[in-house]
C-alpha cells in the first residue's frame, strides 16, 4: 500500500486554560520551559485530544463530525501545523492548504487580490506562481468589482467565497476545510462540494470539518467521530453518521447541541416585554415535545404604554439556521386592536410534524406594521423532538406517507 | 528555518510592503514622516549646542555637530523603530498566526525590513547635509553597508527574542519601550560616550554594540578611516544577538498560534 498522506498517531494535545490575569510567577516558568525544549503540556488544563489516530491516503474525502469542543478545529489545525503535539505523531506528505475559521487569515486592510496574494504567499508560493491562479480563484469567488475592495468591506458571505476559492485553489497535496459548508448559499455549497471533487480527481486529499450530515454522507469516503477528544467511530459514513445521530438525540446536555448557525440574540424598543417564555408539549419535559404531539409556546406580555394593534410570532428553525415554521397572531386580530397592561399569549400545534432532532424557538411580538420588533427573542428556546424516525423517513418533516406500487403496463 | 524562509522570501516581501504602504498611504506627508523625526531631532540638539560635548573629540574637531548628530540619530531610529514596531508584531499578527503554519520569523523580520525603508530616505538627506556642508566622505565610506549589516543582524536577532517574549509576557512590549529610552542615554547617538562620568563608565559604554555601529560609521563616513577596531563589540554582539534570538525564537515558534 502506498504511503498515507496524513498518518495522525496517538495525537494529543491539552490546552492551557485561560487567565487572563497572567502574572510573571505563571507566564516566566512556561517561557524558560519553551526555551529548554519540552513544555510540558498544563496539568489541568483543558484535555481537547486525547489519543487520537487515524490515516489519509491520496485523492481520500474524511468528514469529521462532532459536538462543539470535541476537538474537531484543533485537529484540523494540528494536521495543518499550526499547533504543535503534546503527545502523538502527525506526518503530512505534501503542501497542505488551509481554510480554518473562515476567511484563512485574511488581512481586512487589504483588498480582495492582494489577499489572494498574501493567502499564496502563506503557502511559499512565489508572486509568479500566484499570478496564474488570480483569475481562476477571482471567478470561482465571483465577487466582481469588490476584487479590488478591501476585504474589511466585504459581506460574510463574500469573504468566505473568496476564502474558499484561494484554499481550493493553491496547488496542494491535502486540503483542509472547516465549516464552509454552513455559511452561504446552497448554489456555492453546490460549487465548493464540485470544487473539491474535482480537486480530490486531482488526487488531493481532502479533511472536511461539517454539521451538515447530508452532505458528509455523500461526499465523504469515510467519516471521523470525535466525542471528547477521542475517535468514538471511524468508517463507512452512513454507520458513522447514524451513530453520531443516535448521540445527538440521546445527549442529555442541551448546550453540546446547540450549534446554531443563526445568531441568538433578544432586541427590540421594549415598548412591549414578553417574558416567562415557555415550550413543550404538555406533560412532556419543558423544551420537548414528542414526535407527533401537540406542541405549545406560551409567553406572558407586559406593556409600558398602550400598544395599537400588536403582532405575536413564533418561528422554529432548524440548528443549521433553516426556517422549519413560522405562525402569526393574525387569526387574533380582532383581540388585539389595543392592548394594555399584561396578560399571556399562546399558540398550539396540535400535531408536531417534525421529525426527531433539535430546534429552536424564536417569539416575537411586533408592532402594526409587522416589522418593528417590540420584543424579539430569536432562537433562545430550545426545542427537542423526541422519539425515532419511522423507518425511511428522512429530512426536517413528516408528511405522512402513503405508497402506492403498481405492476405491468397501465 | 533558512530553507524554510527562503521558499517563504515572496511572504517575507509582501508583508514588508504591506507594513510601508499601511504606515504610508494614510499620511498626507507620506515618507516625509520617515525624515520628520530625525531631522526635528538633529535640529532640537544642534540648536540646544550638545556640540559642546564634542570638543573633548579632537577627531572630531571642525566637524559640523550637525552633521555628527545626524549620522548618530538615523540608524538609532531604524534600531528604535524596528524594536518598537517587532516586539508586539506577533501578537497583532494573531490571526495569521492561528490559521497558518508558515515561517513566522517572517513577522517580525518584515517590520526590520520595513524601517530600512526610512533609513535609505535618511541616508539620501544625509548626503544632502554632508554636499552643504562641503563634506566628502573618502573611500572608507564603502564599509557603510557592512556596518549596517551588522547593525541589521543585531536588531533582527534582538526583534527575534523580544517579540517571541512579548508573546508570553506582554510587559515586555512597556519593558521596551523604556529600554529605547534609556538606551539613546547609553549610546552615543548625540554625544560621545566619552563625556561619561566617572571614565570607567565610558569603557564599559564602548562596549554597547550600538555604540559600536554608530562611531563606525561616523569613522567611515566623517573621518575617513576604515572602522574595523570600532567594529569589534558591534560584531560581537550581532553574533551574539542573532545566535541567541534565532535559537530562542525557533524553540518557542510552535507554540506560538495556542499562546497569543
Amino acid at each position: 500500500m502506498a504511503a498515507p498522506r496524513i498518518e495522525v498517531r496517538d495525537l494529543r494535545k491539552t490546552f492551557r486554560t485561560r487567565n487572563r490575569s497572567d502574572s510573571l510567577r505563571d507566564a516566566l516558568p512556561r517561557l524558560l520551559a519553551g526555551i529548554a525544549g519540552r513544555g510540558r503540556p498544563p496539568a489541568d488544563g483543558f484535555v481537547a485530544l486525547d489519543g487520537v489516530s487515524f490515516r489519509l491516503d491520496e485523492g481520500e474525502v474524511l468528514g469529521i463530525v462532532g459536538a462543539n469542543g470535541a476537538g474537531k478545529s484543533t485537529m484540523l489545525r494540528l494536521v495543518a501545523g499550526v499547533y504543535r503535539p503534546d503527545g502523538g505523531t502527525v506526518s503530512v506528505r505534501g503542501r497542505v492548504s488551509a481554510l480554518i475559521e473562515l476567511s484563512a487569515g485574511f488581512h481586512p486592510d487589504l483588498s480582495g487580490r492582494e489577499n489572494i496574494y498574501l493567502g499564496g504567499a502563506l503557502l511559499g508560493l512565489r508572486t509568479r506562481e500566484v499570478d496564474a491562479l488570480v483569475e481562476p480563484i477571482a471567478r470561482f469567488a465571483d465577487i466582481g468589482d469588490f476584487l479590488d475592495a478591501p476585504v474589511r468591506t466585504y459581506s460574510t458571505g463574500m469573504a468566505v467565497r473568496l476564502g474558499f476559492a484561494v484554499a481550493a485553489h493553491v496547488p496542494a497535496e491535502v486540503l483542509l476545510v472547516d465549516e464552509v459548508l454552513a455559511v452561504g448559499d446552497i448554489d456555492f455549497q453546490a460549487k465548493c462540494l464540485r470544487r473539491m471533487a474535482e480537486r480530490r480527481g486531482e488526487g488531493v486529499s481532502v479533511l472536511i470539518v461539517s454539521h451538515n450530515l447530508n452532505v458528509l454522507e455523500q461526499f465523504c469516503d469515510r467519516v471521523l467521530f470525535l466525542h471528547h477528544g477521542r475517535v468514538a467511530e471511524e468508517g463507512e459514513p452512513v454507520a458513522v453518521l447514524r451513530a453520531y445521530r443516535r448521540l445527538l438525540a440521546e445527549e442529555k446536555h442541551v448546550e453540546v447541541l446547540r450549534e446554531s448557525a443563526s445568531p441568538r440574540m433578544r432586541r427590540g424598543t421594549e415598548e412591549m416585554v414578553l417574558s416567562e417564555v415557555r415550550v413543550g408539549g404538555p406533560g412532556a419535559a419543558p423544551g420537548q415535545v414528542p414526535h407527533g404531539g401537540r406542541l405549545r409556546i406560551e409567553a406572558r406580555w407586559r406593556t409600558r404604554a398602550p400598544v395599537e394593534r400588536p403582532l405575536f410570532g413564533v418561528q422554529i428553525h432548524s440548528l443549521q439556521g433553516l426556517l422549519c415554521a413560522e405562525s402569526r397572531s393574525l387569526a387574533l386580530a380582532g383581540d388585539l386592536a389595543r392592548l394594555d397592561g399584561e396578560g399571556a399569549v399562546a399558540v398550539e400545534f396540535p400535531v408536531t410534524r417534525l421529525l426527531p432532532g433539535d430546534y429552536e424557538v424564536t417569539v416575537f411580538a411586533r408592532d402594526r406594521s409587522g416589522f418593528v420588533n417590540l420584543d424579539l427573542h430569536q432562537n433562545l428556546y430550545p426545542l427537542r423532538v423526541t422519539g425515532s424516525p419511522a423507518p425511511g423517513e428522512g429530512g426536517l418533516v413528516a408528511l405522512d406517507p402513503e405508497w402506492t406500487l403498481a405492476r405491468g403496463g397501465g | 528555518m533558512v530553507r524554510d524562509l527562503l521558499e517563504h522570501r515572496d511572504l517575507l516581501w509582501l508583508l514588508t510592503l504591506r507594513e510601508i504602504r499601511i504606515r504610508y498611504a494614510r499620511a498626507v506627508l507620506g515618507l516625509g514622516w520617515a525624515l520628520f523625526v530625525p531631522v526635528a531631532q538633529m535640529a532640537a540638539f544642534t540648536v540646544l549646542d550638545f556640540g559642546r560635548l564634542l570638543r573633548g573629540e579632537d577627531a572630531y574637531a571642525g566637524l559640523p555637530y550637525s552633521v555628527y548628530a545626524f549620522v548618530g540619530i538615523l540608524p538609532w531610529t531604524h534600531f528604535a523603530a524596528s524594536l518598537a514596531q517587532a516586539t508586539p508584531s506577533l501578537v497583532v499578527a494573531s490571526n495569521l498566526l492561528k490559521k497558518s503554519a508558515f515561517p513566522r520569523e517572517v513577522i517580525p523580520l518584515s517590520k526590520v525590513l520595513a524601517a530600512t525603508l526610512d533609513l535609505l530616505v535618511g541616508t539620501a538627506v544625509l548626503g544632502l547635509l554632508m554636499a552643504w556642508h562641503g563634506i566628502t566622505p573618502g573611500a572608507a565610506v564603502l564599509a557603510v553597508p557592512a556596518v549596517f549589516l551588522l547593525q541589521f543582524v543585531f536588531t533582527v536577532g534582538l526583534a527575534l527574542l523580544l517579540s517571541a517574549g512579548n508573546l508570553f509576557f506582554r510587559d515586555v512590549n512597556y519593558l521596551v519601550s523604556v529600554g529605547l529610552l534609556l538606551g539613546m542615554f547609553a549610546t552615543s547617538v548625540v554625544w560621545p560616550v566619552s563625556v561619561t562620568r566617572p571614565p570607567w563608565a565610558a569603557s564599559v559604554l564602548a562596549l554597547n554594540p550600538m555604540t559600536s555601529f554608530l562611531d563606525a560609521y561616523r569613522e567611515a563616513i566623517l573621518l575617513g578611516r576604515w572602522p574595523w577596531g570600532t567594529l569589534l563589540p558591534g560584531a560581537a554582539g550581532a553574533v551574539l544577538s542573532i545566535l541567541v534570538g534565532a535559537a530562542v525564537f525557533r524553540r518557542l515558534a510552535p507554540r506560538f498560534a495556542e499562546e497569543v
